[in-house]
């Protein structure tokens, strides 16, 4: 098992982070503008890289979950940073160390599918829905599709 | 040489499982126009390899529009057989094996430990599997769905291989296959417990390919034999086959097909049984696909109508249907069929089967469709080009220039593509 | 000179910031008039369970359309197949009405043309599937490979699955043409009401003796309770009408009803309803009053309900008024106003005419059902919201059951039918068993 560190050091590794030059581009592409509110500099893919690089605890941070791993970000940087591989590297190592409150486990495969503030965007989003529709939020995409094949087949 | 493009990636991967190493070396465009593929590709391949290496090869039509395109063909030097032998495996195998970056698969050696082999984007990997050593064939897939990557289809050897019996059949999935060859044995000697295709790429493909399938499905519309799909309707028509379909009795039956068939001869079957060793137990639910036609005629006869209980187990264990129905009692009842099942997977004696020239082209799992001359050629130009042998034997109209115009419509490619054809046939 | 007056703040303090409305602003949903006459017909695919074979062919050809190889998981439609149950089920974007992908997607990204498709716009996708996790089915597809999101878009309006689809498990839904039942109902109940109210003043009671008319059965049977006589002529023209509803229930309500017209009406133009409280829901209500009407006509010798009935009211109106009439004819609005509670709320609750025919409706030949496997309802439910006695239980819908629909309440308006775009409300005979999406499998 590898330690927190020696994680993080592959995620900046995987990723290609220590290239960043800190050129905003992927704040610009970045679609959690538009979801979030209380959208900062800390929940981009910028801050979580200058973070990361800076040896910030960044695994406990609830920044990290906030990004829909869309990729928006890692297709207009110019170094070819990818930030979405190192959110995700950054999301595991907290899931193995248990860091669980802020992933959503689908109910039917127990897998982590959606970060919770994700997830409360789409709900704010649907809010005018009558409520089974959340229901059917609890579980991933491919249990849900399993669901909907054995209800409607 | 031909310039034509039929439907592969034009890549092989060879599998070492001894030394755990794989590689992906590229196909040789001289080798497939002499070869075409299928079969006769496999037996190319495997001329360069020792009797043990087995080769998992597609067609040039595998995955293709071409009506009724599943085949993935398993070649190798049968235990039962005592020579090289072809099965033909459906439902998806064959596409998806393209669909992950290889058209052919050669196994050689002998794996340390049990291992399944997974390939994907062309990359081969040999992963370890101890785990699901001795384990019935439907957990043995649950299991491996939580511990591999991903995967769209799965060859898998049940506890039956496991113990070295040569009764032993590999299962698509949980829905068994036409290995009546020892292919499952022969696994299980390298302790290869699988192989799982990821099948997420594709391929490019003829512009043409989609409306000469349409074309192909409406000359079959016509056939009487269009409307007699299922896997009862293909039963009555065999040898036994009218008795047999008595017995399987189901609840409820829906029709299935493979790879891109328009005219399914597989049925999906849910019964209810009492498992007799367990009086207090309910009467439980089971579902199981149908598709085997002549393991089922071979069972009916010994079993009855306890068949369907009996071929589930077959299914569960790994065993083969025909082979099975070879050991069991005749007329038997339910316990004694089940205390026969164990003794065969525990200590079962070595299988005998009547060997006869045809079966060495399918392995003996191709139902006896159409008159003897036809069959020969039907299942083999099936074995070559990459479609399911018992579809191409239900529609005979289905000529083999129909079937090359997928690769070429070209006039002069079409002939050279015919003489291959034969010429790769004979050589099966 | 004029001082060029600066009432802009400094540079450093304005807010430069484009949000979403201003990109990429969303129309408002607003109803053309058009709409009424001739509403919107939407294309869309329906799959029928019952004849997938779990070939795959519909995923081959959609890949083609996508990235111009045959790659099955890069295709907009996921065909899911379970071992155990022996079940095949094609998962592709249904086009809801109300789709839920849309406002779940940060870019806006998303639209429902106006030809009933649901596009993703590829210039804007950022490909962070919430779309997928918002839509109930996940029908927006991630290709494992290019990350890209598909998801059907009916092929522009010929679909390529529809075509190659061997078994025709899919089709393109163009034939059903939904929201024409409506007029053909506005007309009849608009003939009815000029026929039974201006022309043929009087003729649908029995309040009236001596002349041959339509009898009311409430009216016929006040009518026997109070003079204790049988009058066959009343009695079989009675039968008419009830006869018209053994055949198809309480169509009479919904389609010929004058005071159901007037009801609708006023249903128009109060589209806020404020709801009754518990105790006075019951449908057994009008049994009640029914009872009564009978049992007091029996007591007092005279056709009680009818003098204060509205639908007589209705039909007896025209003609030379004098001011008891004119103050009778003040029954019709003080009941009408009882549908800003709920819709229909006298014919629910309270009206005995309708108990008779409810009654009658026991005999019923036909009924309507609605199959929950065809219906879509994780975004639809139009058919409970459209029905006017309420008598669709949309949570059972919700679950994937099929509701039972009561025929002693339903008015056979045929709302639930002509609204519902995935063919899942039909007319059946009483004895047919099966439901529509639930074929032989």
């Amino acid at each position: 098992m590898k330690n927190t560190k020696d994680k993080i050091d592959e995620a900046k590794r995987a990723s290609g982070a220590d290239s960043c030059v800190e050129c905003g581009r992927c704040v610009a592409a970045c679609p959690m503008a538009e979801m979030y509110a209380i959208f900062s500099i800390e929940m981009s893919p910028r801050g979580i890289i200058k973070k990361t690089l800076m040896g910030d605890p960044v695994v406990e941070d609830k920044n990290i979950w906030y990004c829909t791993e869309c990729n928006a970000g890692t297709d207009t940087c110019p170094q070819g940073v990818s930030c979405r591989d190192l959110i995700r590297k950054l999301r595991e190592a907290a899931v193995d160390e248990n860091l669980l409150e802020n992933a959503k486990t689908c109910k039917c495969c127990g897998r982590a599918f959606v970060a919770i503030p994700v997830e409360d965007f789409v709900f704010a989003r649907l809010k005018d829905e009558p409520p089974n529709v959340f229901g059917v939020l609890d579980i991933c995409p491919p249990c849900r599709r399993e669901v909907y094949l054995l209800r409607n087949a | 040489m031909i310039p034509f493009q039929p439907f592969y990636n034009m890549k092989i991967g060879v599998v070492d499982l001894s030394t755990s190493s794989a590689e992906v070396i590229p196909l040789v465009q001289e080798r497939v126009s002499r070869y075409l593929g299928g079969a006769a590709m496999n037996s190319a391949i495997l001329e360069g390899y020792q009797d043990d290496a087995l080769a998992f090869g597609t067609g040039p039509l595998t995955g293709s529009f071409a009506p009724a395109s599943p085949l993935m063909i398993a070649t190798f030097t049968s235990s039962i057989f005592k020579r090289l032998c072809h099965v033909p495996l459906m439902l998806r195998t064959g596409p998806d094996m393209k669909f992950s970056g290889v058209d052919f698969l050669v196994v050689k050696g002998t794996a340390p430990e049990p291992s399944v082999v997974h390939v994907n984007h062309g990359v081969i990997r040999i992963l370890l599997a101890p785990t699901i050593l001795n384990m019935p064939v439907p957990e043995a897939i649950m299991e491996l769905k939580k511990t591999s990557p991903p995967f769209q289809s799965l060859i898998i050897t049940g506890p039956a291989a496991d113990r070295g019996s040569s009764y032993a059949s590999i299962s698509i999935g949980t829905n068994g296959s036409l290995d009546k060859a020892g292919l499952a044995t022969l696994m299980a000697a390298k302790s290869l417990k699988g192989i799982m295709l990821g099948g997420t790429d594709g391929l490019p493909f003829n512009k043409d390919n989609p409306a000469q399938g349409k074309e192909l499905e409406k000359i079959i519309s016509g056939d009487k034999n269009f409307k007699r799909r299922g896997f009862y309707a293909v039963l009555k028509n065999l040898e036994g086959g009218k008795d047999a379909g008595k017995y399987l009795k189901a609840d409820r039956k829906k029709d299935m097909a493979c790879y891109h068939c328009p005219s399914p001869c597989m049925t999906h079957v849910r019964y209810s049984w009492h498992d007799p060793r367990n009086q207090e137990m309910e009467k439980s639910e089971e579902g199981l696909l149908l598709l085997d036609h002549t393991g089922c005629i071979a069972l009916a006869k010994k079993v009855g109508k306890n068949i369907l209980p009996i071929l589930w187990a077959c299914l569960h264990y790994g065993l083969d249907p025909a082979g099975v129905a070879e050991m069991l009692p005749e007329g038997g009842a339910m316990t004694e069929c089940i205390n026969a099942i164990d003794k065969i997977i525990s200590d079962g004696p070595p299988r005998t089967t009547d060997v006869s020239e045809a079966n060495r082209l399918c392995g003996g799992g191709v139902p006896p469709i159409g008159t003897d001359d036809l069959w020969e050629k039907r299942v083999a130009l099936a074995m070559v080009l990459g479609v399911c042998p018992i579809f191409l034997l239900r529609f005979p109209e289905i000529t083999d220039t129909a079937l090359l115009s997928f690769i070429s419509t070209r006039e002069e490619d079409l002939k050279t593509l015919q003489e291959r054809l034969s010429s790769a046939i004979s050589s099966l | 000179m004029m001082k060029q007056e600066t009432t802009q703040k400094p540079m450093a303090e304005q807010d430069f910031s484009l949000n979403i409305e201003d990109l990429r602003p969303r129309p408002q949903e607003k109803k053309h008039l058009s709409e009424y006459f001739m509403p919107r017909r939407h294309s869309f695919i329906i799959f029928h369970p019952d004849r997938c074979t779990g070939c795959g062919a519909c995923e081959m050809i959609c890949s083609t359309r996508n990235v111009e190889k045959v790659a099955p998981v890069s295709a907009s439609v996921k065909v899911m197949r379970d071992g155990k149950e022996g079940k095949n089920f094609s998962i592709l974007c249904q086009h809801c009405r109300k789709p839920l992908c849309l406002p779940a997607c940060p870019t806006r990204a998303i639209e429902k043309g106006d030809d009933g498709i649901v596009r993703i716009d590829k210039l804007f996708c950022t490909e962070c599937g919430l779309c997928t996790m918002a839509c109930p089915a996940a029908a927006p597809i991630k290709d494992p490979g290019s990350q890209e999101i598909h998801k059907c878009d009916l092929c522009e309006g010929d679909p390529l699955c529809v075509k190659h689809c061997p078994e025709n498990a899919l089709t393109l839904t163009r034939g059903k043409a939904v929201r024409w039942i409506k007029g053909l109902r506005w007309t009849s109940q608009l003939m009815s009401f000029l026929l039974l109210v201006m022309v043929f003043v009087g003729t649908f009671c029995y309040f009236r003796t001596g002349s041959v008319s339509f009898a009311c059965p409430t009216g016929t049977l006040q009518n026997i309770a109070s003079s204790g006589t049988i009058v066959l002529v009343s009695v079989s023209s009675a039968l008419a009408l009830l006869i018209l509803t053994v055949v198809a229930g309480r169509l009479f309500c919904g389609w010929v009803c004058p005071f159901g017209f007037v009801l609708d009406l006023v249903d128009k133009i109060t589209p806020r309803k404020l709801g009754w409280p518990a105790f006075l829901k019951s449908r057994m209500t009008k049994y009640g009053v029914l009872a009564g009407a009978v049992g007091g006509s029996y007591a007092l010798g005279f056709q009680v309900f009818c003098t204060v009935c509205p639908i007589g009211t209705l039909c007896r109106s025209y003609g030379v008024q004098s001011f008891f009439k004119s103050a009778e004819l003040a029954i019709v609005p003080a009941l009408a106003s009882l549908e800003i509670g709920e819709r229909r709320s006298w014919c629910r609750y309270f009206c005995p005419v309708g108990a008779v025919l409810g009654l009658t409706a026991l005999l019923r030949l036909i009924k309507i059902v609605i199959g929950a496997k065809r219906c879509k309802k994780f975004s639809c439910i139009q058919c409970a919201e459209v029905c006017p006695v309420g008598i669709i239980d949309a949570d059972k819908l919700r679950e994937g059951l099929s509701p039972k629909i009561p025929m002693t309440e339903c008015i056979m308006c045929m709302r639930c039918i002509d609204r519902c775009p995935y063919d899942a409300a039909k007319i059946r005979f009483r004895w047919q068993k099966a439901v529509p999406g639930e074929g032989r499998i």
